[in-house]
């Protein structure tokens, strides 16, 4: 890959782009990062500018007097040079080369100034683990889903339930029904509140058109509000204005049997810049020795127009609709209730899933260090199958201000409203009372960024937000920044978070498959309750980053976690008639996590980039005294205690790329089940033919024919295991 | 309703935020110009890389040795633009001027107008004259100026009238054109 491109991904990665409403904290957090090392680039580049004389002239050309040699070498690295571990890479090396002119006018024109130009006289970096993964990243990655790119993050557990089924979560608590991540596409939320989590398989974007994906673990509360407990993940896809052209996207292997994308860029007389794209995606059934059945398929439409309207104002308008339907092998205990023999049927199911949105966001620049947005979309879910039932409408309306204040005081403030209704089919299995409900969520932020010193900023912030299950809720955060060294930050933070209660946990009624000692003739059911409290979180979380010339990063957060009123199951007998045990949902658990996420990279050369992330995760769960919950507890063995991933991203010349990554995933424990550990191998070759047209060949999971990886809770689908998968991809941008 | 204090905001923790609320009031020296500064270092190679991509009449080759590269009143340039002095183009020498009129920059290959220019005397002054006008001034490839720097999501983008190019015997190369969010007149 060339440098002037690389360096252009690697700025369009730091770029924040003020018109994401719900992602203000986000952008602050990346850009705050990046400003660590820029500002400290900054100063030498002003030197720099003061000491160059023109080459003839013979004067040193760096005031720190390192050997020009030495010097010419570091700003080649740090021109070519990728995000610290790719993302963090991204952020860390947002510096500029001293010599702008040696850049491609392409490489220039992505260079984004706000970052810096916002807040001027910060120095100190972003008091939060994040993770930022680029559009070049996925593509190198050679991955076709959000899910997958997800695995190399630290921090960050994926596991495979079924071909169309993930387990993902951040710091803990995995589950398909994991309920503690905040997931945002383009400042849309898309976790369910029917169980706070993720259908990951209706959650697909044109992965070529992805600015980028951002991380961050720990909590987001204080200005996302709830369920940003363990996480936020944010999806930001490109502006309009950047997608220009055609391009047409083909992937087709074993596994991943098909996936279509073309995209239409183009700009309207008024000035209007848009795309239009369609995506359709085929994949094939994972493993089962007795038929997996869980295929799926699924078609996408959307557009994006970005409208800069003035140098101030610029105006997005965005949708997108899906259809798609996925396979698989559920257990149904079904019967009349109470009325034995209970029978336990396996069926297969295939879920239909169709949902689209849209929305509008309107981001207006008052100065250089003020600015608003105001954000409304509009979202549809609908998923249809045998257990499984839900159409839900949800309207959102966000604003955001932001300014300055006293010099040393970057505030922002805002509010937020989501209505979301939904509507249910109840079946014998699953039954929600009342079968329809609306829900209002009413939040309110402020947070104050200050600058104590240059070097030092302190970041005071609260969350009120107002939600019909449990009322009023407040996230409180404080974090602080230091700047040790030009190239060395300390952060640490303190912040409270809710997981509000799920409408689920409020009206559900499950019927669960018994456990095999249990009397089959007795139905057993999971039930919601009103009286059902949220989660709290005070999570203590400590960080230290180091970019040593642009060609070693490192960057370590450790954690420490305290939950209070976590979720538990304790079993009731209902003597009926007719006899029933219930397990009503209660907040009867408390615990603690520790851990440890560490990310490096190395650019070895110009063309080889080296990157390597491990994290370590323990979890303490303690049920409360008066509590007989058997199953809760059994979640602090569902995260592995420690997940590694080395990669490589080697050029030969600039045609032709080489990325080779291995994996290991802890053992973990699901519902008294064994899952051993594993690791794993990707590989991906790209050539790039012509300009715009590049071929890869991608193997991923290539060390095993097939291995499990998760198994399903609640609602007893059949797990079965990821198999290798090999896949060629064409890509033609004209 | 569910607030209770838990123990983030009591104890010791009280102690370290009210003593680090007392360290608001140091305010931080500003230094609102760094942004700038980038803004126009890129600016700067974006000077250069129009001087690189755009090509000069004969006549107007010849008759320098030096390829000139001015000012025309006041920019927010510093001393960014004095790092393009002693680069080539075109097989010459930058040297970089700084005029304050009109009639000053006649010579010169690539101008930059001040903001506090009056336009209509500048372009009138040196219309069909080759010389490649470059601004942020609004509006600036609508009343005649050849290209135009436009802020888009605070990233350097530029416009370019090729019209005016043509009249001013400058032929742009068409790889700036591809790269200009907007070329007005024929290409």
């Amino acid at each position: 890959m060339p440098i002037d491109k690389q360096v252009a991904s690697q700025q369009r990665i730091v770029a924040s782009r003020p018109a994401l409403a719900r992602v203000l904290y986000i952008f602050q957090v990346v850009r705050s990062y990046s400003e660590v090392h820029s500002a400290a680039e900054m100063k030498t580049g002003k030197e720099m500018l003061q000491n160059v004389r023109p080459p003839q002239s013979g004067m040193p050309a760096h005031p720190t007097g390192l050997p020009r040699r030495l010097r010419r070498i570091c700003a080649g690295l740090a021109a070519g040079m990728l995000t610290a571990l790719s993302a963090q890479a991204a952020t860390l090396d947002d510096t500029l080369p001293d010599d702008l002119t040696e850049m491609s006018m392409e490489a220039l024109m992505d260079i984004e100034i706000t970052s810096v130009a916002k807040k001027p006289q910060k120095k100190s970096a972003a008091a939060a683990a994040i993770f930022v993964i680029t559009n070049d990243d996925l593509r190198r990655w050679g991955v076709t889903s959000i899910p997958e790119a997800l695995r190399r993050v630290p921090g960050v557990d994926v596991a495979k339930i079924d071909a169309n089924k993930w387990a993902i979560t951040s710091r803990g608590f995995n589950s398909r029904f994991a309920n503690k991540l905040l997931v945002l596409i383009d400042g849309r939320s898309v976790y369910t509140p029917l169980f706070a989590g993720v259908y990951w398989d209706n959650q697909d974007v044109v992965l070529q058109d992805v600015e980028r994906i951002e991380v961050i673990r720990g909590p987001g509360g204080t200005l996302w509000g709830a369920n940003a407990v363990n996480g936020v993940i944010n999806i930001i896809t490109k502006s309009a204005t950047d997608t220009q052209g055609d391009m047409v996207s083909v992937t087709a292997g074993d596994e991943v049997k098909g996936i279509g994308v073309a995209r239409h860029g183009g700009k309207l007389k008024n000035g209007i810049d848009y795309r239009v794209y369609a995506k359709y995606s085929d994949y094939d059934e994972a493993y089962s020795s007795t038929g997996a059945h869980d295929d799926w398929r699924s078609g996408q439409l959307g557009f994006r127009s970005d409208w800069m309207q003035t140098d101030r104002d610029s105006i997005t308008l965005q949708g997108d609709y899906y259809r798609g339907k996925a396979g698989q092998q559920v257990s149904i205990a079904s019967g009349p209730a109470g009325a034995p023999p209970t029978t336990v049927n396996q069926v297969i199911d295939d879920t239909e899933t169709e949902g689209g949105n849209l929305l509008f966001r309107w981001s207006h620049m008052i100065d250089k260090s003020s600015g608003f947005v105001l954000q409304l979309y509009y979202d549809h879910v609908g998923l249809d199958g045998k257990v499984l039932y839900e159409d839900r409408d949800t309207f959102d309306m966000d604003f955001q201000h932001r300014f300055q204040w006293m010099d040393n005081h970057d505030v922002v403030w805002g509010f937020d409203y989501r209505f979301t209704h939904d509507n249910t089919d109840n079946n014998q299995t699953f039954e929600l009372d009342p079968s329809s409900r609306s829900v209002n969520l009413y939040s309110t932020f402020i947070q104050d960024e200050i600058s104590l010193q240059d070097n030092l900023r302190l970041t005071l912030g609260t969350k009120l937000e107002h939600n019909d299950f449990s009322g009023f809720e407040y996230q409180p955060s404080i974090r602080i920044a230091w700047t040790i060294t030009a190239s060395q930050t300390l952060w640490g933070s303190v912040s409270r978070a809710v997981r509000t209660p799920a409408r689920g946990e409020h009206d559900v009624m499950l019927r669960l498959v018994p456990p095999p000692a249990a009397d089959p003739g007795i139905p057993v059911y999971a039930e919601g309750d009103d009286s059902y409290d949220p989660e709290v979180l005070t999570a203590y979380e400590l960080g230290y980053r180091l970019n040593h010339n642009n060609i070693w990063s490192t960057d370590v957060a450790v954690f420490y976690n305290d939950y209070d009123k976590l979720r538990t199951l304790d079993p009731s007998v209902d003597p009926g008639p007719p006899a029933t045990i219930r397990f009503p949902f209660d907040n009867n658990m408390s615990g603690e996590t520790y851990g440890l996420e560490l990310v490096s990279q190395w650019q070895v050369g110009p063309g080889w980039r080296l990157n390597a992330s491990y994290s370590w995760l323990d979890m303490k769960l303690h049920l409360d005294s008066n509590s007989n919950d058997s199953m809760s507890k059994s979640s602090e063995d569902a995260s592995p205690s420690s997940k590694a991933a080395i990669w490589s991203a080697f050029d030969f010349g600039t045609r032709l790329q080489f990325d080779a990554a291995l994996r290991y995933v802890g053992g973990i424990e699901v519902n008294g089940v064994d899952i051993d550990s594993y690791v794993e191998a990707d590989l991906r070759l790209g050539w790039e033919a012509a300009p715009g047209l590049e071929f890869s060949i991608i193997g991923q999971n290539l060390l095993d024919n097939h291995h499990p990886e998760f198994l399903p809770d609640f609602i007893n689908t059949r797990p079965t295991e990821v198999e290798r998968s090999i896949y060629g991809r064409v890509i033609w941008s004209f | 309703m569910r607030i209770s204090a838990d123990n983030l905001f009591s104890g010791k923790l009280a102690v370290i935020t009210a003593a680090l609320l007392l360290l608001l009031c140091m305010p931080v020296p500003g230094k609102a110009d760094e942004a700038q500064q980038t803004e126009y270092r890129i600016k700067t190679a974006f000077l250069y890389n129009f001087s690189r991509f755009v090509v000069w009449p004969e006549s107007a080759m010849q008759e320098r040795s030096e390829f000139l590269l001015c000012t025309l009143g006041e920019t927010q340039f510093k001393e960014q633009l004095d790092t393009l002095t002693g680069k080539t183009v075109h097989n010459k020498t930058i040297v970089v001027k700084r005029h304050s009129q009109p009639q000053e920059v006649l010579d010169c290959h690539l101008v930059f107008i001040g903001e506090q220019q009056d336009l209509t005397e500048t372009l009138w002054t040196l219309q069909k004259q080759p010389v490649l006008t470059v601004s942020n001034i609004a509006g600036f490839t609508e009343k005649g100026g050849i290209i135009q720097f436009k802020l888009i999501e605070n990233k350097v983008r530029f416009r370019i009238n090729a019209d005016a190019a043509n009249s001013a015997g400058l032929s742009v190369s068409s790889k700036l054109l591809s790269l200009a969010i907007d070329v007005t007149g024929s290409r």
